[in-house]
């Protein structure tokens, strides 16, 4: 598969693959944790 | 008993960043997902940051969807990559590909993040064998570079005032000191800030935040402190400012606080709204960008009654922090746009061959 087709599928959260999906679940996570993070 | 120093009293920042992998394409790459190519060496974005660095981990869905290859070197997971450079070539061969780098951005590359046993000789030996290779990957020649280091190093708070106000910008009142209770530039009321960085990192992936906070006026000792730290004269602001310039564009947001340490320790408190600043400022701040040759940045300003009062750059800026709170992802945008046509720009130069 191509670059831009994963990342597609990851935008709009249609991942078909299960490693990736959980991947996608523990960026999802991350994102939120680092909100409040203020770095410089 | 020695004191505490001054900026690390009362300072309970403390953020946890584990190394962990969450760099969509490197994710992919390695899970064998993406059409491999011929083994020709695929011109990249090389980008030198630490895992927790969100601003690249979006950078790198932003290039995927466009097409454009990202590899990156994690300060907090370097330690045991497999990795080769070469010298005659500008080719890299990072873990089962071979990459040609056209674009290189350093941020965040610490080495105090290198998962290393502290106070050992193969921990020291690690240290500084990346801090080494880490500065040369970051200031070759035959790479383009996103902030330059060669640029930037030289980029120390001290320095930003003085090339600020050459530029005519009004700068606070200003002394660097080992003795904050004897200093008061300005008059009574005064800032206590970092003359280096907002985090620190004693253990890996552990950080310290130094806030700027105000000077007491109670305070008198004359005791010196460890370390000379930077007293500003406080000025009475109407509001606050954080203007992202990204590739000669000027994208602003207005913050609004109650004290410098809420940035930190009450985030939610803070108020972050888009804003514009008037063309006589942003013409200065644009110019000052192209004399320190960055093309992505944050200068934070102060609103007073009469003017707009240059308070400090940082090179290595966070924007989504600031997107979160103000619903939007202004920079975001600007910054993947700006990235995928500058390395547009260099393939079609001929540099990706």
């Amino acid at each position: 598969m191509s670059l831009e087709e994963l990342a597609a599928q990851l935008r709009r959260g249609e991942i078909e693959d299960r490693a990736l999906a959980e991947y996608a679940a523990e960026y999802v996570t991350a994102g939120k944790c680092f909100r409040s993070k203020k770095d410089d | 008993m020695k004191p505490t120093p001054l900026l690390l009293q009362g300072q309970n920042y403390l953020f946890r960043s584990p190394p962990k992998t969450l760099d969509f394409q490197e994710q992919v790459h390695r899970m064998g997902m993406v059409d491999e190519g011929d083994g020709s060496p695929v011109p990249c974005v090389l980008v030198l940051a630490r895992s927790a660095d969100m601003e690249m981990n979006e950078l790198s869905i932003a290039l995927a969807e466009r097409g454009i290859r990202m590899a990156r070197i994690d300060a907090d997971r370097c330690v045991d990559l497999p990795l080769t450079v070469y010298t005659d070539a500008p080719l890299v061969e990072l873990d089962r590909w071979l990459l040609r780098p056209l674009l290189v951005w350093r941020r965040h590359f610490e080495l105090s993040a290198l998962p290393v046993e502290p106070g050992t000789l193969a921990g020291a030996y690690a240290v500084d064998q990346w801090g080494a290779v880490a500065n040369w990957l970051a200031t070759r020649n035959d790479w383009a570079h996103v902030n330059p280091t060669r640029s930037t190093a030289h980029l120390d708070r001290l320095t930003q005032l003085s090339d600020a106000a050459s530029f005519g910008l009004t700068v606070p009142r200003t002394t660097v000191t080992t003795r904050p209770g004897r200093t008061r530039p300005g008059g009574a009321h005064c800032i206590v800030k970092t003359s280096g960085r907002h985090l620190l990192e004693p253990r890996p992936g552990v950080q310290h935040g130094l806030f700027p906070r105000p000077l007491e006026t109670s305070r008198s000792s004359d005791a010196p402190e460890s370390a000379p730290v930077i007293v500003q004269q406080y000025l009475p602001s109407e509001t606050e400012l954080r203007v992202f310039v990204v590739g000669g564009r000027c994208i602003a947001y207005q913050v609004d606080k109650l004290d410098p340490a809420q940035l930190w320790v009450d985030p939610d408190a803070v108020r972050v709204t888009p804003t514009t600043v008037p063309d006589r400022v942003a013409a200065k701040l644009l110019a000052l960008a192209r004399y320190w040759r960055v093309e992505v940045a944050a200068f934070d300003l102060l609103v007073t009654s009469k003017d707009h009062v240059f308070l400090e750059v940082n090179v290595n800026c966070d924007w989504r922090w600031f997107e979160h709170r103000a619903e939007d992802t202004l920079v975001s945008d600007a910054v993947h746009e700006w990235v995928a046509e500058r390395f547009k720009e260099l393939l079609g130069a001929g540099k990706g061959r």
